[in-house]
């Protein structure tokens, strides 16, 4: 088991709504963080972030100022002085699969759909904490890889290659699977 | 083949990306006790239970 000590993580959590930090602030005192920062929008959690450069970052998606995805894409500038492979968990009421997609192609690296509970929560932090991915940077995106699992049998286009998809062709096992008559 | 930075991080070149490894710095916080996968049910009982009496609050 993966034990987190959660004395030795500092936390931002960016949200307009009062009660959902406070709700989130006390889960992570729960956890037995000590460090928890707080803002109430976009702009202010930016400020906060590179104030005091917290391990795991917490933000709500619709948010006055800007929003979650842009403060997302303000954080994941590859040359910022900032850390700019900080951990950002997304919270948001909206769970289809579009907005995920979305979170995920800004550079978000775990979602988390609301109401939450501690252990949805624990979850995530455990998983960014314990689970770490490397980043990808190409022209149109910075963030954490989006390929969670790697599957050696894998037969679809190679997206990654040259910019253009290259489909590999399965004939040979199509062939041996023709049965002869 | 992964050239390493001053800070830390690994980078691998592509012809189209790089694959950027950083410095895991949240290993500091973490302590492996065993194989198994399963949750530090403790800590989320102890969120639970401070959840709930945080619940009080928000009553109508």
């Amino acid at each position: 088991m993966v034990r987190i000590d959660f004395n030795r993580l500092r936390f931002l959590v960016i949200d307009d709504n009062a009660h959902m930090r406070r709700i989130l602030r006390t889960l992570l005192h729960g956890f037995g963080t000590r460090e928890v920062y707080e803002a109430e929008d976009g702009a202010a959690g930016l400020e906060a972030f590179t104030h005091y450069s917290p391990d795991i970052v917490i933000t709500d998606w619709a948010m006055p100022i800007f929003d979650g995805l842009e403060l997302t894409r303000m954080i994941r500038q590859p040359n910022a002085n900032a850390n700019p492979y900080v951990p950002i968990i997304m919270l948001t009421g909206h769970s289809e699969k579009k907005r995920v997609v979305a979170a995920r192609d800004t550079g978000v690296t775990e979602f988390l759909a609301k109401p939450i509970s501690a252990k949805g929560l624990y979850q995530r932090i455990l998983n960014v904490v314990a689970n770490p991915r490397p980043f990808i940077k190409t022209r149109t995106y910075f963030g954490p890889d989006r390929r969670r699992n790697s599957n050696g049998g894998y037969l679809g286009p190679e997206r990654r290659k040259g910019g253009k998809a290259d489909v590999i062709r399965i004939q040979p096992l199509l062939a041996k699977a023709t049965v002869p008559v | 083949m992964a050239k390493s930075r001053t800070d830390g991080t690994k980078v691998s070149t592509f012809a189209d990306h790089e694959v950027i490894v950083p410095r895991h710095t949240l290993c500091k916080a973490m302590t492996v006790t065993g194989r198994d996968t399963t949750l530090d049910l403790d800590a989320i009982a102890r969120a639970e239970t401070a959840l709930a009496a945080l619940s009080s609050e928000f009553a109508g």
